[in-house]
């Protein structure tokens, strides 16, 4: 079963119109391609001045499944919170098929982070007090998609994801590798382009992981999302097409597999 | 951005997630908005029944008080709620009467004697409030004053009593105590200020006239009987309990009132209509606005109960905000969530509150309003209604935009760290 059948109607998902019409027109999914230039992250805080990244140079082709590995503390978090936008760099850019991101308002920014990203967070972050398929629908239904084909979808995602029969189920009577698996249901619901996993197994026991992890290596296979994930197990990351090495705050090596 | 229908929906959630907080702020709201409600109601009732008690006073009319007048209690004398007057010490007798009467633009006197007796009609008795005047001058003193058909006025004949409708149909009773062309005996009790001993002094009367309601207290509670009759059933002696000086118009009873002080001082108690009027306004705006404070302070606190109640909801569920964020939401749809969540506790709250603020004015009114016995129900108006309504929902909304700013302010990734 493929995530998107029904294309047509999930076409404009596809095609992220920044400025509603403007010169930046374009279809993403003909030229995904993530870059970022000399980007460095300082944090300034009463305690002092944190250098987190520093001048980090890297880009990732459609369809690619990249991890970023590095100790605790060394930067990997920040990394990927500006590579979804949720922080800015201190110093430079980051490009998103060809966009300058940070040149966007912030509106135009949540709205390319809700067609075009699907976040994946180590603690799940998946809302209690509603059902697992709510949980799902929640990026749909801030892109206003029709309570019908909302419906069809998180049903479809969940089965994919072979949780169907806890849709209507509250996410605390799920294990983690379930409550995970419906995060990931959630990130695929506008049908992004790329998904950005922080620790997606590191609550998980190592079996549940890495079926957690098979299902990711299945979307960038099968399905060609791109996805960057951060992990600190190496024998993951030596699963995915390329390691990204971080060590404070800076690119240590890079290893293609 | 979310559609509106999915942000209530969004809101009601969160709020049924913490019923018990949720009800609790409800609750708080429902307070207030329900005091403004039922003070609102019964304030509304309480001008009312006041206005209603003197709208029908001639305002030429001073009201002349002896000391005797005060101990009839509240409503007793058609001046008798205004400024209770300085204890007066001079006895209203048929001289003063004339000296009063013959001052300038003064164009009549009339002079009353006020008791209680005890009414006795077939097995019956009652106790009722006699008015003894010229049965001919009650035209000028409740100018709209009518009487029921087959009514007589007999002004010389001593025997003859003129009650009021709620006296010869007493409210609430299915049979009249007293109809037309009946015989009672009136018995007035008093103390002998000789003997010291317990005296009763008795005759019987003929009832010739029912007086339709007039919405004057006094007249509408009242038996009228002629001079001679009360003063001798009464046993006054020839000294009145309270006098109606008719000016010749309006204009003149400021001129009338220092005329009449010019000649007797503070000894003698001078109320006008024009006095009870404002008096009345002032006493009934200071209630009204004395328990209308009291409500909107409970307002404002239940504000502060939605301020507290969202401040905490943003607090517990900053990690869901910046979740909400890295999944696409707007500032706006955050913003907008929290409102609508101070929104819907303000409506359930008001509305609430609207209800049990009418139910609570009713229980009120039962016990605390004074009436003259006869308890008024609370005025609601929709328009009152409405705008508590409207105060207590804007209110609420305007308690949530601190918490629900917050909420959308909060950075993405700092909102995520946050455990
Ligand atoms: N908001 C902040 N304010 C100050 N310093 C920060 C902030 N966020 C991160 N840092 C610092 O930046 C550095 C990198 O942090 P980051 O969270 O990116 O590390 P990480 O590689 O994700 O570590 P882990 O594997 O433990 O998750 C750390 O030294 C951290 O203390
Ligand atoms: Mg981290």
């Amino acid at each position: 079963m493929a995530l998107d059948t029904n294309n047509d109607s999930n076409n404009n998902n596809n095609n992220y119109h920044p400025s509603n019409g403007g010169n930046h027109d374009f279809a993403v999914s003909s030229d995904p391609t993530l870059t970022v230039e000399n980007l460095s992250k300082v944090f300034e805080s009463a305690a002092g001045r944190v250098v987190a990244l520093r001048r980090i140079n890297f880009t990732v082709n459609k369809g690619e499944f990249v991890s970023i590995v590095g100790p605790s503390g060394s930067g990997k978090s920040t990394l990927l919170n500006i590579l979804g936008a949720l922080d800015k760099p201190s110093f430079g850019k980051l490009f998103i098929g060809g966009i300058d991101i940070f040149l966007l308002s912030d509106k135009e920014i949540a709205r390319m982070r809700n067609n075009l990203i699907g976040f994946i967070f180590q603690s799940y972050n998946l809302i209690s007090r509603t059902t697992v398929q709510r949980n799902v629908e929640i990026p749909s239904i801030i892109a206003r998609m029709s309570s019908k084909e909302r419906a069809n979808r998180s049903l479809r995602l969940l089965e994919i994801l072979g949780i169907a029969t806890k849709a209507k189920f509250k996410p605390a009577s799920l294990s983690g590798g379930q409550q995970q698996r419906v995060a990931i249901a959630r990130s695929l619901m506008n049908n992004p382009t790329i998904i950005l996993a922080d620790e997606p197994t590191g609550n998980l026991d190592t079996k549940t992981g890495n079926e957690v992890f098979d299902l990711l290596r299945l979307l960038s296979s099968k399905y060609r999302r791109t996805i960057i994930m951060v992990t600190h197990n190496a024998e993951l990351a030596k699963k995915t097409d390329r390691s990204i090495y971080i060590r404070d705050g800076q690119i240590e090596k890079e290893i293609l597999y | 951005m979310l559609n509106i229908k999915e942000i209530f929906i969004l809101s009601f959630e969160s709020l049924t997630d913490r019923k018990v907080r949720s009800i609790l702020t409800i609750l708080m709201v429902m307070v207030g908005s329900a005091l403004l409600i039922a003070v609102g109601g019964i304030g509304a009732s309480f001008t009312d029944a006041f206005s209603k008690q003197f709208r029908n006073l001639a305002p030429n009319i001073l009201f002349i008080s002896s000391s005797q007048q005060s101990q009839q209690g509240p409503g007793g004398g058609v001046g008798g709620a205004g400024t209770p007057p300085p204890a007066p010490k001079i006895t209203l007798n048929a001289a003063i009467v004339n000296r009063i009467h013959s001052l300038p633009f003064v164009s009549d006197v009339i002079s009353t004697y006020r008791g209680s007796v005890t009414v006795q009609s077939q097995s019956e008795s009652k106790t009722d409030s006699i008015l003894s005047m010229d049965p001919q001058k009650l035209l000028v003193i409740a100018p709209t004053l009518e009487y029921t058909d087959g009514s007589t006025l007999q002004p010389n004949n001593p025997s003859s009593m003129i009650v009021a409708q709620n006296v010869a149909n007493p409210p609430g009773d299915a049979n009249p105590f007293l109809v037309l062309g009946q015989s009672a005996k009136l018995t007035y009790s008093f103390v002998d200020s000789t003997t010291g001993q317990q005296k009763e002094e008795s005759k019987n009367f003929i009832v010739t006239g029912i007086i339709k309601e007039t919405g004057n207290p006094t007249i509408d509670s009242a038996i009228v009987i002629n001079l001679q009759a009360g003063n001798s059933l009464l046993q006054k002696s020839g000294k009145f309990d309270s006098l109606f000086v008719i000016a010749q118009t309006s204009n003149f009873v400021d001129v009338v009132e220092q005329e009449i002080r010019s000649l007797y001082g503070n000894n003698i108690g001078i109320t006008t209509v024009k006095a009870i009027l404002k008096t009345i306004e002032q006493f009934t705006g200071q209630i009204n606005a004395f328990l209308n404070s009291i409500a909107i302070i409970s307002l404002v606190v239940g504000a502060v109960g939605i301020i507290t109640t969202l401040y905490t909801a943003v607090i517990e569920r900053t990690r869901e905000i910046g979740t909400l964020k890295a999944i696409g939401a707007q500032n706006s749809d955050i913003l907008a969530l929290f409102l609508v969540e101070a929104l819907l506790i303000g409506i359930f709250g008001a509305t609430i509150g609207l209800l049990a603020g009418i139910g609570f004015g009713y229980g009120l009114s039962a016990t605390v309003v004074p009436g003259n016995g006869s308890s008024s129900p609370p005025i609601y108006t929709a328009n009152d209604m409405a705008r508590v309504w409207m105060i207590s929902v804007g209110l609420s909304i305007v308690a949530g935009v601190v918490p629900a700013l917050q909420a959308s302010r909060l950075l993405p990734v700092q909102a995520l760290r946050s455990q």
